[in-house]
């Protein structure tokens, strides 16, 4: 299955959504994930390589491309990724890192945060 | 070659993300933008982070409940402010609301009345009743309850005139209190009324049961009951606890109670519980554990139990609050009282189960489907 997706890839010249940076990161992720899909740790240090080495807008282009390839165990594994990188985070920060706008009127961003202050509380400083 | 911006992602797959995400980013990210609080205000993200959590605890801990809290009361002589102890170490369900600031300012302390799915009820006196509040400690949302049509001095007991039991029911449905004169057979008889212990105890397909040490009986009470149908069930007659305390409880639904023995070699707590349902009907207790427990010279008396796991008891030592547990006959102390918490001997400490869940339940918008109910017995 996974073969098929990538044959048409490379077959389908009009498809500006995948670049050649990410083929060479998705394409050798079966093997690497084969061989160490047993070791935890080492797939943890290879999310912190990949967050340290991988901006946030080349992620997005990965989730893109994993989903596109309907290749499941990356599409889990970048968003995981991308999860576990904000999750401790402020809104400011998400907003920055993924280059985003607020669209709230003035006072509607403050009252949804003063009804949400208890899901703010333990956030890492920016 | 056009950028790829993150809003590039799909409604699904930018929830892919948001799914992986713990309970409090969940809720905070609302405020990120519209298309993002949009997704996660969705019911159908609730319903599929529940799940999630759900399956998560089945394969780490197969026998783990949803997170919760014991809440101590002293309420004896004076009341003193609710102190909480919370058996879950993630900081998803940590909250300095825990400390009910968060409810308007009364110069005392606010009493803990009972809680379910995750709300509790209280009040701001024992006596003459009626500023009832509905809140969620988790997150710090609360409602006032429109008052109940009487205020007599004793709430959820009355003092003793006939053997007739007012029962008001309170449903955020219609925003009205209900009120049902329902006859509970033998209630005449009940030695002490006003001594029936405040807060009920949910159990048994949510039926409230409060006990009376004094007579030994439990008043059992159905609100979903078109009748509010009431009845008394008897405390088991175990011959080694006969003047010991027995502390009602709930574990998996089932209603608990626990009582601390005096046998030939040592003590020992049983757990009497019904084994059916047509027992839980005839009032017939089953003694199902007898769980090991030093002797002591000291004040020790059974409070609560593990909401899931019948091998973990709560127990109060002197001026401390103990966890035994049943399996490893090892105790660690939970929680210690400051000096001045205690204003005698006889301190009356309530302990109460108060579990999290897994996405906090909002406080009943008034007109929107929960039932409450304050009983008066006149």
């Amino acid at each position: 299955m996974k073969f098929c997706t990538v044959k048409q890839y490379f077959d389908d010249e009009n498809n500006n959504n995948v670049t050649n940076g990410i083929a060479t990161t998705v394409i050798p992720l079966p093997n690497k994930h084969l061989k160490i899909k047993a070791n935890n740790k080492e797939m943890e240090q290879y999310e912190q390589e990949l967050l340290r080495n991988v901006m946030p807008q080349e992620l997005t282009k990965l989730i893109l491309a994993a989903n596109y390839l309907n290749f499941k165990e990356a599409l889990d594994f970048f968003c995981r990724t991308v999860a576990n990188a904000i999750q401790n985070k402020s809104v400011d920060y998400v907003r920055k890192f993924f280059g985003l706008e607020s669209d709230f009127e003035p006072g509607e961003e403050e009252k949804l945060c003063k009804e949400f202050a208890w899901s703010f509380e333990g956030v890492d400083e920016d | 070659i056009k950028q790829t911006s993150f809003d590039d992602l799909s409604n699904d797959l930018l929830l892919e993300i948001l799914h992986r995400l713990p309970l409090k980013p969940a809720h905070r990210f609302k405020c990120i933008s519209k298309r993002w609080g949009y997704l996660i205000s969705q019911p159908q993200f609730a319903q599929r982070f529940i799940q999630r959590m759900k399956l998560l605890m089945k394969l780490l801990f197969p026998s783990q409940s949803p997170p919760f809290s014991l809440f101590f009361q002293c309420y004896s002589p004076e009341p003193f402010p609710i102190e909480f102890k919370q058996f879950q170490r993630d900081s998803n369900f940590r909250s300095s609301n825990f400390f009910f600031n968060f409810l308007p300012p009364n110069p005392k302390p606010t009493i803990y009345l009972g809680s379910s799915n995750g709300l509790v009820l209280c009040s701001t006196t024992i006596l003459y009743q009626k500023d009832y509040y509905v809140c969620n400690p988790l997150t710090g949302s609360w409602v006032f309850l429109p008052w109940p049509p009487y205020c007599q001095q004793y709430n959820l007991v009355g003092f003793i005139r006939a053997g007739q039991l007012c029962v008001e029911i309170f449903s955020s449905d219609t925003s009205e209190w209900k009120q049902l004169i329902v006859h509970c057979e033998g209630l005449q008889h009940v030695a002490d009324v006003t001594m029936f212990q405040t807060h009920p105890i949910l159990a048994n397909n949510d039926i409230m049961h409060w006990v009376n040490h004094y007579s030994g009986k439990i008043l059992a009470c159905d609100p979903n009951d078109e009748h509010g149908k009431c009845r008394l069930i008897d405390l088991p007659n175990d011959p080694d606890g006969m003047y010991q305390h027995k502390c009602l409880s709930v574990c998996q639904g089932r209603l608990q109670c626990l009582i601390i023995c005096e046998e030939v070699s040592q003590h020992m707590i049983h757990r009497w519980e019904f084994l059916e349902d047509e027992d839980y009907i005839a009032g017939k207790w089953s003694l199902v554990a007898r769980i090991p427990v030093c002797r002591s010279n000291q004040l020790l008396r059974v409070i609560a139990i593990h909401p899931v796991d019948p091998m973990i008891l709560y127990l109060w030592k002197s001026k401390r609050i103990v966890l035994l547990n049943g399996h490893t006959e090892e105790t660690d102390v939970v929680h210690y009282f400051a000096e001045d918490q205690f204003g005698c001997y006889d301190a009356m400490i309530n302990a109460f189960q108060f579990v999290l869940q897994w996405w906090p339940t909002p406080v009943p918008q008034l007109h929107k489907g929960t039932l409450l109910i304050h009983i008066i017995y006149y």
